[in-house]
């Protein structure tokens, strides 16, 4: 199973965000944020909750698993 | 001035920095960035492989000319500067949490390397291509290269 987000999408729900200004809300780099959207790095549970939390959003909103496929 | 009383002054202006920049107004300009990260680790290859370069070239006057010290000084000073920071943020690492993860992926990288150029140092010590002191440097140079290439490359990477 691997963890997918809809982190881009509420961005641009969000006026349009960038990354950076993203990045600077929740307290780390913009590149940590590139690779949660490319789903290359799963972020720790506080970095998670403090998306959510921003986004306003519940966690399912945000974060959600997908099987693997073979 | 000779070469060890110039490091030994850096070194001792560097641990009072340390403790009086947290104090001074600049202490607010101090953080980490993306940037900083950067710079820290491309020093770190810079330091490394021209010290590998040097210690090939001059043999074991790289220790003895004090050179070791003169090539590792940038890399440490960097370090340095960042435990300064960690000092202002008064957390345990000033890093983020993917920065953290991504230097555990080179630490976890550079050991097995580590190990390996300890081996062809050995052999080369064996077949009497090196003598004396120059395992030293050599080791030390290759495994800042590994580390610091390799928090860059899993940085940039994942």
């Amino acid at each position: 199973m691997k963890l997918r987000n809809n982190l881009r999408k509420c961005r641009f729900e969000r006026d349009e965000i960038t990354q950076e200004v993203l990045a600077k809300e929740v307290g780390v780099t913009r590149q940590t944020i590139i690779s949660i959207e490319k789903s290359k790095y799963v972020p720790s549970a506080l970095l998670a909750l403090k998306l959510v939390k921003y986004f306003g959003k519940r966690f399912e909103e945000v974060f959600y698993i997908i099987d693997d496929v073979d | 001035m000779n070469t060890k009383m110039f490091i030994f002054l850096i070194l001792v202006l560097s641990v009072i920095a340390y403790w009086l920049l947290p104090k001074t107004r600049f202490a607010k300009r101090l953080k980490m960035n993306e940037k900083l990260f950067y710079a820290i680790n491309v020093i770190g290859i810079l330091c490394g492989v021209a010290g590998l370069a040097v210690s090939l070239g001059l043999g074991e006057m790289i220790m003895t000319g004090h050179y070791f010290e003169l090539i590792l000084l940038p890399a440490v000073l960097v370090y340095l500067y960042s435990a300064v920071i960690m000092k202002v943020q008064g957390e345990g690492t000033p890093y983020d949490e993917k920065q953290n993860y991504n230097m555990t992926q080179a630490a976890a990288i550079s050991l097995p390397f580590s190990m390996g150029a300890m081996f062809v140092l050995y052999a080369m010590y064996k077949e009497a291509v090196f003598e004396g002191l120059l395992w030293f440097p050599v080791y030390v140079f290759f495994t800042l290269t590994a580390y610091s290439a390799g928090s860059l490359f899993y940085f940039r990477k994942n």
